[in-house]
Protein backbone atom coordinates (compact mmCIF):
# COMPACT_ATOMS: atom_id res chain seq x y z
CA UNK A 1 0.00 0.00 0.00
CA UNK A 2 1.61 3.54 -0.83
CA UNK A 3 1.84 5.65 1.52
CA UNK A 4 0.41 9.31 0.71
CA UNK A 5 3.51 11.62 -0.73
CA UNK A 6 4.40 14.74 0.55
CA UNK A 7 2.44 16.44 -2.13
CA UNK A 8 -0.73 14.56 -1.82
CA UNK A 9 -3.00 16.45 0.73
CA UNK A 10 -6.43 15.11 1.80
CA UNK A 11 -9.60 16.99 1.28
CA UNK A 12 -12.88 16.65 3.24
CA UNK A 13 -16.38 16.72 1.32
CA UNK A 14 -19.41 16.72 3.13
CA UNK A 15 -23.04 15.52 1.42
CA UNK A 16 -26.19 16.48 1.54
CA UNK A 17 -26.92 13.98 4.35
CA UNK A 18 -23.74 15.56 6.48
CA UNK A 19 -21.38 12.33 5.92
CA UNK A 20 -18.13 13.64 5.61
CA UNK A 21 -15.67 11.84 2.93
CA UNK A 22 -11.83 12.06 3.29
CA UNK A 23 -10.33 12.35 -0.65
CA UNK A 24 -6.92 12.65 -1.56
CA UNK A 25 -6.05 15.58 -3.83
CA UNK A 26 -5.16 13.19 -6.84
CA UNK A 27 -8.84 11.58 -6.84
CA UNK A 28 -10.50 15.20 -6.06
CA UNK A 29 -9.16 16.69 -9.35
CA UNK A 30 -11.49 14.01 -11.21
CA UNK A 31 -13.69 16.21 -9.72
CA UNK A 32 -13.45 18.91 -11.77
CA UNK A 33 -16.34 21.13 -9.63
CA UNK A 34 -14.46 20.38 -6.16
CA UNK A 35 -11.37 21.16 -8.22
CA UNK A 36 -12.82 24.23 -9.19
CA UNK A 37 -13.85 25.21 -6.08
CA UNK A 38 -10.19 24.52 -4.77
CA UNK A 39 -8.78 26.92 -6.96
CA UNK A 40 -10.88 29.58 -6.34
CA UNK A 41 -10.32 29.53 -2.77
CA UNK A 42 -6.13 29.65 -3.66
CA UNK A 43 -5.75 26.53 -2.50
CA UNK A 44 -6.77 27.61 1.32
CA UNK A 45 -9.60 24.84 2.21
CA UNK A 46 -9.07 23.09 5.79
CA UNK A 47 -12.56 23.08 6.49
CA UNK A 48 -15.16 20.28 4.87
CA UNK A 49 -16.19 21.59 1.15
CA UNK A 50 -19.82 21.36 0.90
CA UNK A 51 -21.83 19.33 -1.96
CA UNK A 52 -25.64 20.35 -1.70
CA UNK A 53 -26.64 18.42 -4.30
CA UNK A 54 -24.90 14.81 -3.82
CA UNK A 55 -26.47 12.32 -1.50
CA UNK A 56 -23.98 9.81 0.56
CA UNK A 57 -24.92 7.13 -1.77
CA UNK A 58 -23.79 8.51 -5.24
CA UNK A 59 -20.73 10.26 -3.69
CA UNK A 60 -19.38 6.43 -1.78
CA UNK A 61 -19.83 5.07 -5.44
CA UNK A 62 -18.38 7.46 -7.67
CA UNK A 63 -15.38 7.48 -5.17
CA UNK A 64 -15.24 4.03 -5.44
CA UNK A 65 -14.99 4.04 -9.37
CA UNK A 66 -12.42 6.34 -9.09
CA UNK A 67 -9.86 4.57 -6.33
CA UNK A 68 -10.80 1.74 -8.68
CA UNK A 69 -9.08 3.31 -11.71
CA UNK A 70 -6.97 5.58 -10.39
CA UNK A 71 -5.59 1.68 -8.99
CA UNK A 72 -6.18 0.04 -12.73
CA UNK A 73 -4.28 2.67 -14.18
CA UNK A 74 -1.16 3.19 -11.93
CA UNK A 75 -1.05 -0.97 -12.43
CA UNK A 76 0.88 -2.26 -15.42
CA UNK A 77 -0.35 -4.50 -18.10
CA UNK A 78 -3.48 -6.72 -18.27
CA UNK A 79 -5.47 -3.99 -16.44
CA UNK A 80 -8.19 -3.09 -19.31
CA UNK A 81 -10.00 -6.63 -18.94
CA UNK A 82 -9.73 -6.23 -15.02
CA UNK A 83 -11.46 -2.48 -15.36
CA UNK A 84 -13.85 -3.53 -18.38
CA UNK A 85 -14.98 -6.11 -15.74
CA UNK A 86 -14.68 -3.59 -12.86
CA UNK A 87 -17.01 -1.59 -14.82
CA UNK A 88 -19.63 -3.99 -15.86
CA UNK A 89 -20.31 -5.13 -12.14
CA UNK A 90 -20.35 -1.82 -11.21
CA UNK A 91 -23.11 -1.10 -13.68
CA UNK A 92 -25.00 -4.07 -13.15
CA UNK A 93 -24.78 -3.47 -9.31
CA UNK A 94 -27.48 -0.56 -9.49
CA UNK A 95 -30.80 -0.38 -10.17
CA UNK A 96 -32.02 2.22 -12.65
CA UNK A 97 -33.10 4.72 -9.92
CA UNK A 98 -29.68 4.44 -8.91
CA UNK A 99 -28.37 4.47 -12.19
CA UNK A 100 -29.89 8.26 -12.84
CA UNK A 101 -29.17 9.33 -9.71
CA UNK A 102 -25.54 8.56 -10.05
CA UNK A 103 -25.57 10.26 -13.66
CA UNK A 104 -27.13 13.84 -11.94
CA UNK A 105 -24.29 13.06 -9.24
CA UNK A 106 -21.36 12.78 -11.68
CA UNK A 107 -23.09 15.81 -13.87
CA UNK A 108 -22.80 17.97 -10.76
CA UNK A 109 -19.85 17.35 -9.60
CA UNK A 110 -18.38 17.14 -13.30
CA UNK A 111 -16.14 13.83 -13.38
CA UNK A 112 -15.93 13.21 -17.54
CA UNK A 113 -15.05 10.05 -17.75
CA UNK A 114 -17.52 7.96 -14.92
CA UNK A 115 -20.09 10.78 -16.72
CA UNK A 116 -19.37 8.81 -20.57
CA UNK A 117 -19.84 5.51 -18.68
CA UNK A 118 -22.74 5.98 -16.89
CA UNK A 119 -24.20 7.75 -20.14
CA UNK A 120 -23.40 4.95 -22.35
CA UNK A 121 -24.57 2.28 -19.89
CA UNK A 122 -27.88 4.21 -20.10
CA UNK A 123 -27.80 3.80 -24.08
CA UNK A 124 -27.22 0.42 -23.95
CA UNK A 125 -30.42 -0.29 -21.92
CA UNK A 126 -32.68 1.93 -24.11
CA UNK A 127 -31.10 0.19 -27.00
CA UNK A 128 -33.81 -1.51 -28.99
CA UNK A 129 -36.60 -0.51 -26.45
CA UNK A 130 -39.54 0.93 -27.02
CA UNK A 131 -41.39 4.33 -26.43
CA UNK A 132 -43.25 3.51 -23.59
CA UNK A 133 -40.18 1.94 -21.46
CA UNK A 134 -38.61 5.22 -22.26
CA UNK A 135 -40.85 7.09 -20.99
CA UNK A 136 -41.03 4.76 -17.75
CA UNK A 137 -37.30 4.79 -17.25
CA UNK A 138 -36.68 8.25 -17.10
CA UNK A 139 -40.53 9.23 -14.85
CA UNK A 140 -41.43 10.87 -18.43
CA UNK A 141 -45.25 12.24 -18.95
CA UNK A 142 -46.38 11.78 -22.40
CA UNK A 143 -47.37 15.49 -22.79
CA UNK A 144 -48.24 14.45 -27.01
CA UNK A 145 -51.63 14.89 -28.04
CA UNK A 146 -53.17 11.86 -30.21
CA UNK A 147 -52.80 13.79 -33.28
CA UNK A 148 -49.32 14.87 -32.54
CA UNK A 149 -48.24 11.37 -31.87
CA UNK A 150 -50.04 9.99 -34.85
CA UNK A 151 -48.05 12.67 -37.31
CA UNK A 152 -44.97 11.80 -35.44
CA UNK A 153 -45.07 8.37 -35.87
CA UNK A 154 -45.94 8.88 -39.81
CA UNK A 155 -42.69 10.92 -40.21
CA UNK A 156 -40.50 7.95 -38.58
CA UNK A 157 -42.84 5.10 -40.40
CA UNK A 158 -39.65 4.30 -42.77
CA UNK A 159 -37.50 3.54 -39.93
CA UNK A 160 -40.22 1.13 -37.37
CA UNK A 161 -42.31 -0.34 -40.17
CA UNK A 162 -42.01 -4.33 -39.50
CA UNK A 163 -39.58 -3.84 -36.52
CA UNK A 164 -38.04 -7.00 -36.83
CA UNK A 165 -37.87 -9.61 -33.85
CA UNK A 166 -34.63 -10.60 -32.91
CA UNK B 1 -35.57 14.36 -4.90
CA UNK B 2 -37.45 16.81 -6.69
CA UNK B 3 -39.00 15.16 -9.93
CA UNK B 4 -39.46 17.94 -12.29
CA UNK B 5 -35.65 18.33 -13.33
CA UNK B 6 -34.03 15.43 -12.33
CA UNK B 7 -35.38 12.95 -14.85
CA UNK B 8 -35.42 15.39 -17.96
CA UNK B 9 -31.75 16.76 -16.85
CA UNK B 10 -30.25 12.76 -17.14
CA UNK B 11 -32.07 12.07 -20.53
CA UNK B 12 -30.48 15.24 -22.30
CA UNK B 13 -27.36 13.34 -21.52
CA UNK B 14 -27.97 10.19 -22.87
CA UNK B 15 -28.77 11.66 -26.06
CA UNK B 16 -25.17 11.51 -27.77
CA UNK B 17 -24.98 8.37 -27.16
CA UNK B 18 -27.71 6.70 -29.02
CA UNK B 19 -27.53 5.13 -32.12
CA UNK B 20 -29.86 7.05 -34.78
CA UNK B 21 -32.62 4.57 -34.15
CA UNK B 22 -33.02 5.38 -30.69
CA UNK B 23 -32.82 9.14 -31.30
CA UNK B 24 -36.08 8.59 -33.28
CA UNK B 25 -37.47 6.62 -30.83
CA UNK B 26 -36.69 9.47 -28.37
CA UNK B 27 -38.46 12.10 -30.34
CA UNK B 28 -41.62 10.83 -29.54
CA UNK B 29 -41.27 10.10 -25.96
CA UNK B 30 -42.42 13.76 -25.29
CA UNK B 31 -42.23 17.84 -26.19
CA UNK B 32 -39.38 18.99 -24.97
CA UNK B 33 -36.79 15.53 -26.23
CA UNK B 34 -38.31 15.87 -29.93
CA UNK B 35 -37.32 19.91 -29.72
CA UNK B 36 -33.80 19.01 -28.09
CA UNK B 37 -33.60 16.81 -31.04
CA UNK B 38 -34.34 19.15 -33.54
CA UNK B 39 -32.64 21.68 -31.90
CA UNK B 40 -29.64 20.83 -31.13
CA UNK B 41 -26.59 19.69 -33.04
CA UNK B 42 -24.92 17.77 -30.30
CA UNK B 43 -26.79 14.12 -30.89
CA UNK B 44 -26.07 13.98 -34.52
CA UNK B 45 -22.43 14.38 -35.10
CA UNK B 46 -21.93 10.71 -34.13
CA UNK B 47 -24.16 8.92 -36.46
CA UNK B 48 -24.26 5.24 -35.60
CA UNK B 49 -26.57 3.14 -38.27
CA UNK B 50 -27.25 -0.87 -37.62
CA UNK B 51 -29.41 -3.07 -37.17
CA UNK B 52 -32.79 -2.94 -36.84
CA UNK B 53 -32.47 0.59 -39.16
CA UNK B 54 -29.36 -0.39 -41.64
CA UNK B 55 -31.62 -2.27 -44.38
CA UNK B 56 -34.02 0.35 -44.26
CA UNK B 57 -31.76 3.53 -44.72
CA UNK B 58 -31.82 4.93 -47.88
CA UNK B 59 -29.46 7.80 -49.26
CA UNK B 60 -32.31 10.57 -48.83
CA UNK B 61 -32.91 9.79 -45.38
CA UNK B 62 -29.06 9.59 -44.32
CA UNK B 63 -28.55 12.85 -46.09
CA UNK B 64 -31.45 14.16 -43.87
CA UNK B 65 -30.15 12.56 -40.91
CA UNK B 66 -26.69 13.69 -41.48
CA UNK B 67 -27.47 17.74 -42.50
CA UNK B 68 -28.44 18.22 -38.78
CA UNK B 69 -24.71 17.76 -38.01
CA UNK B 70 -24.68 21.29 -40.19
CA UNK B 71 -21.22 20.37 -41.36
CA UNK B 72 -19.99 19.46 -38.40
CA UNK B 73 -20.07 15.37 -39.19
CA UNK B 74 -17.46 13.79 -36.77
CA UNK B 75 -18.27 10.07 -37.02
CA UNK B 76 -20.16 7.62 -39.23
CA UNK B 77 -20.53 4.52 -38.67
CA UNK B 78 -23.06 2.15 -41.13
CA UNK B 79 -23.36 -1.18 -40.43
CA UNK B 80 -24.46 -3.42 -43.49
CA UNK B 81 -26.42 -0.22 -44.90
CA UNK B 82 -26.85 -2.22 -47.80
CA UNK B 83 -29.21 0.64 -49.79
CA UNK B 84 -26.75 3.11 -49.29
CA UNK B 85 -24.89 3.86 -52.81
CA UNK B 86 -21.71 5.82 -53.78
CA UNK B 87 -23.80 9.11 -54.66
CA UNK B 88 -25.38 9.11 -50.61
CA UNK B 89 -21.92 8.65 -49.51
CA UNK B 90 -20.12 11.20 -51.80
CA UNK B 91 -22.96 14.01 -51.24
CA UNK B 92 -22.83 13.77 -47.08
CA UNK B 93 -18.78 13.72 -47.33
CA UNK B 94 -18.64 16.85 -49.31
CA UNK B 95 -21.46 18.48 -47.09
CA UNK B 96 -19.60 17.43 -43.82
CA UNK B 97 -16.06 17.25 -45.03
CA UNK B 98 -14.21 17.11 -41.43
CA UNK B 99 -15.09 13.67 -40.61
CA UNK B 100 -12.73 11.68 -38.55
CA UNK B 101 -13.93 8.13 -38.83
CA UNK B 102 -15.78 6.58 -41.92
CA UNK B 103 -16.93 3.09 -40.65
CA UNK B 104 -19.05 1.39 -43.73
CA UNK B 105 -18.74 -2.09 -43.04
CA UNK B 106 -21.03 -4.13 -45.25
CA UNK B 107 -22.78 -1.56 -46.78
CA UNK B 108 -22.54 -3.44 -50.08
CA UNK B 109 -23.93 -0.75 -52.65
CA UNK B 110 -21.33 1.20 -52.09
CA UNK B 111 -18.28 0.32 -54.66
CA UNK B 112 -14.16 0.49 -54.16
CA UNK B 113 -14.41 3.45 -56.57
CA UNK B 114 -17.01 4.74 -54.29
CA UNK B 115 -14.32 4.63 -51.35
CA UNK B 116 -11.65 6.17 -52.74
CA UNK B 117 -13.62 9.68 -53.98
CA UNK B 118 -14.98 9.98 -50.25
CA UNK B 119 -11.55 9.05 -48.48
CA UNK B 120 -9.82 11.38 -51.10
CA UNK B 121 -12.37 14.24 -50.02
CA UNK B 122 -12.18 13.58 -46.47
CA UNK B 123 -8.08 13.62 -46.88
CA UNK B 124 -7.63 16.33 -49.01
CA UNK B 125 -6.02 19.49 -47.61
CA UNK B 126 -6.46 19.92 -43.84
CA UNK B 127 -9.61 17.59 -43.25
CA UNK B 128 -8.51 14.90 -40.96
CA UNK B 129 -9.68 11.30 -41.90
CA UNK B 130 -7.89 9.07 -39.27
CA UNK B 131 -10.37 5.88 -39.13
CA UNK B 132 -11.68 3.20 -42.21
CA UNK B 133 -13.30 0.36 -41.94
CA UNK B 134 -14.76 -0.75 -45.68
CA UNK B 135 -15.01 -4.87 -45.12
CA UNK B 136 -18.09 -6.41 -46.74
CA UNK B 137 -17.55 -4.07 -49.86
CA UNK B 138 -17.38 -6.20 -52.96
CA UNK B 139 -14.13 -6.29 -55.31
CA UNK B 140 -11.66 -3.97 -53.32
CA UNK B 141 -8.49 -5.11 -54.08
CA UNK B 142 -4.56 -4.60 -52.92
CA UNK B 143 -4.19 -1.45 -55.67
CA UNK B 144 -7.39 0.04 -53.80
CA UNK B 145 -5.57 -0.48 -50.60
CA UNK B 146 -2.50 1.12 -51.54
CA UNK B 147 -4.36 3.94 -52.65
CA UNK B 148 -6.58 4.57 -49.42
CA UNK B 149 -3.19 4.18 -47.73
CA UNK B 150 -1.46 6.37 -49.00
CA UNK B 151 -4.46 9.00 -49.06
CA UNK B 152 -4.90 8.19 -45.37
CA UNK B 153 -0.99 8.52 -44.26
CA UNK B 154 1.72 8.90 -46.39
CA UNK B 155 4.11 6.14 -44.23
CA UNK B 156 1.41 4.32 -43.48
CA UNK B 157 2.46 0.25 -44.31
CA UNK B 158 -0.42 -1.61 -44.09
CA UNK B 159 1.16 -4.22 -42.51
CA UNK B 160 2.62 -2.48 -39.74
CA UNK B 161 -0.75 -1.61 -37.96
CA UNK B 162 -2.27 -2.57 -34.66
CA UNK B 163 -2.67 -6.35 -34.64
CA UNK B 164 -5.68 -7.83 -35.11
CA UNK B 165 -6.63 -11.63 -33.58
CA UNK B 166 -9.30 -13.93 -35.02
CA UNK B 167 -11.03 -14.37 -31.73
CA UNK B 168 -11.47 -10.46 -30.97
CA UNK B 169 -12.06 -9.24 -34.46
CA UNK B 170 -15.32 -7.65 -33.36
CA UNK B 171 -13.39 -5.88 -31.11
CA UNK B 172 -12.48 -1.88 -31.76
CA UNK B 173 -8.96 -1.43 -32.77
CA UNK B 174 -6.98 1.16 -32.92
CA UNK B 175 -6.38 0.16 -36.49
CA UNK B 176 -6.16 2.84 -39.46
CA UNK B 177 -7.93 0.76 -42.15
CA UNK B 178 -9.20 -3.10 -40.85
CA UNK B 179 -8.04 -4.58 -44.08
CA UNK B 180 -4.70 -5.63 -46.01
CA UNK B 181 -3.31 -7.78 -48.72
CA UNK B 182 -3.32 -11.29 -47.32
CA UNK B 183 0.01 -12.48 -47.64
CA UNK B 184 -1.60 -15.98 -49.16
CA UNK B 185 -4.18 -14.98 -51.33
CA UNK B 186 -3.74 -11.22 -51.73
CA UNK B 187 -6.98 -10.32 -51.55
CA UNK B 188 -7.81 -7.61 -49.66
CA UNK B 189 -9.34 -8.84 -46.21
CA UNK B 190 -9.08 -9.33 -42.52
CA UNK B 191 -5.27 -11.03 -41.87
CA UNK B 192 -5.36 -12.19 -38.22
CA UNK B 193 -2.20 -12.85 -36.54
CA UNK B 194 -1.72 -15.97 -34.50
CA UNK B 195 -1.70 -15.63 -30.43
CA UNK B 196 -0.05 -19.04 -30.09
CA UNK B 197 3.52 -18.85 -28.77
CA UNK B 198 6.21 -18.60 -30.98
CA UNK B 199 3.44 -18.99 -33.84
CA UNK B 200 3.75 -16.22 -36.73
CA UNK B 201 1.28 -17.22 -39.06
CA UNK B 202 -0.80 -14.37 -40.51
CA UNK B 203 -3.23 -14.65 -43.14
CA UNK B 204 -7.04 -14.00 -43.65
CA UNK B 205 -9.53 -16.88 -42.17
CA UNK B 206 -9.67 -18.59 -45.63
CA UNK B 207 -6.49 -19.23 -46.16
CA UNK B 208 -5.62 -20.26 -42.52
CA UNK B 209 -8.61 -21.29 -40.08
CA UNK B 210 -8.95 -20.50 -36.79
CA UNK B 211 -10.54 -21.06 -33.28
CA UNK B 212 -13.76 -19.00 -32.48
CA UNK B 213 -12.41 -19.00 -28.95
CA UNK B 214 -8.68 -18.32 -28.83
CA UNK B 215 -7.74 -17.43 -32.22
CA UNK B 216 -4.89 -19.73 -32.81
CA UNK B 217 -4.46 -21.41 -36.21
CA UNK B 218 -5.99 -24.84 -36.66
CA UNK B 219 -4.43 -27.21 -38.87
CA UNK B 220 -7.20 -28.56 -41.78
CA UNK B 221 -7.38 -32.40 -39.78
CA UNK B 222 -7.39 -30.83 -36.27
CA UNK B 223 -10.54 -28.66 -36.81
CA UNK B 224 -13.26 -29.01 -34.06
CA UNK B 225 -17.10 -28.03 -34.74
CA UNK B 226 -18.91 -26.45 -32.48
CA UNK B 227 -22.89 -26.90 -32.12
CA UNK B 228 -23.11 -23.54 -33.67
CA UNK B 229 -21.75 -24.72 -36.61
CA UNK B 230 -18.57 -22.26 -35.59
CA UNK B 231 -14.84 -24.33 -35.72
CA UNK B 232 -12.86 -24.38 -32.84
CA UNK B 233 -9.38 -25.74 -32.00
CA UNK B 234 -8.97 -29.43 -30.40
CA UNK B 235 -7.84 -27.70 -26.84
CA UNK B 236 -10.76 -25.50 -26.74
CA UNK B 237 -13.18 -27.94 -27.85
CA UNK B 238 -12.42 -29.96 -25.23
CA UNK B 239 -12.47 -27.18 -22.43
CA UNK B 240 -15.33 -25.93 -23.41
CA UNK B 241 -18.48 -26.27 -21.55
CA UNK B 242 -21.39 -28.00 -21.15
CA UNK B 243 -21.65 -30.49 -24.38
CA UNK B 244 -24.87 -31.46 -25.61
CA UNK B 245 -26.02 -34.56 -24.39
CA UNK B 246 -26.85 -35.95 -27.63
CA UNK B 247 -23.91 -34.57 -30.56
CA UNK B 248 -21.08 -34.29 -27.49
CA UNK B 249 -20.65 -30.33 -29.33
CA UNK B 250 -20.24 -27.26 -27.21
CA UNK B 251 -21.19 -23.92 -28.27
CA UNK B 252 -18.30 -21.70 -29.03
CA UNK B 253 -17.96 -18.63 -26.24
CA UNK B 254 -19.83 -16.02 -28.21
CA UNK B 255 -22.53 -18.41 -28.34
CA UNK B 256 -23.17 -20.00 -24.78
CA UNK B 257 -26.12 -17.95 -24.27
CA UNK B 258 -27.80 -20.09 -26.98
CA UNK B 259 -28.08 -23.03 -24.77
CA UNK B 260 -31.98 -23.63 -24.65
CA UNK B 261 -33.38 -23.22 -20.27
CA UNK B 262 -33.70 -26.82 -18.98
CA UNK B 263 -35.00 -27.62 -15.87
CA UNK B 264 -32.69 -30.62 -15.59
CA UNK B 265 -29.44 -30.40 -15.45
CA UNK B 266 -28.95 -32.00 -19.33
CA UNK B 267 -27.77 -29.42 -22.20
CA UNK B 268 -29.44 -30.11 -25.56
CA UNK B 269 -27.66 -28.29 -28.01
CA UNK B 270 -30.79 -25.94 -30.43
CA UNK B 271 -29.92 -28.77 -33.20
CA UNK B 272 -30.27 -31.53 -31.70
CA UNK B 273 -33.76 -30.18 -30.41
CA UNK B 274 -35.05 -29.49 -33.55
CA UNK B 275 -34.34 -32.63 -34.88
CA UNK B 276 -35.41 -35.27 -31.99
CA UNK B 277 -39.26 -32.91 -31.28
CA UNK B 278 -41.61 -35.38 -33.53
CA UNK B 279 -39.18 -38.20 -33.39
CA UNK B 280 -40.04 -41.18 -31.21
CA UNK B 281 -36.25 -42.05 -31.24
CA UNK B 282 -35.80 -40.06 -28.00
CA UNK B 283 -37.71 -43.03 -26.47
CA UNK B 284 -35.81 -45.55 -27.76
CA UNK B 285 -32.73 -44.35 -25.69
CA UNK B 286 -34.55 -44.47 -22.66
Amino acid sequence: MSGISDTERMITLKTVEGTLFDVKSSIAKDLKTVQAFIDDSDDDVTSPIPLPNVFTRELSRILDYLNNHHRFRSGIEKADEEMARYDAEFAKSMSHEELKALILAANYLNVKDLLEFLNQTVADVIQNKSVEFVRNFFGIENDYTPEEEEKLRNENEWAFNGVEQD
Amino acid sequence: MDQESSPHEAMFLVLGYLPVYELLLMSQVCRSLRDALNNDVLPWLNILVQRPLSSRLSDHTLINITSKANGGLKTLSLINCIHITNHGLQTLVRQNPHITKLHIPGCSSITPEGVVAAVTTLCHGSNCLRTLRINGIYNLNREHLRTLASCLNNNLQLEQQPRLFYHERHRETERIIDLEACPKCYEAREVYDCPKRECECRACSFCIPRCENCGGCIASEQVEEAACSDILCLHCWLHEHPKCSFCNKPYCRQHTSWWPNSSDSTFVCRVCQENSSGYTYMDDFM
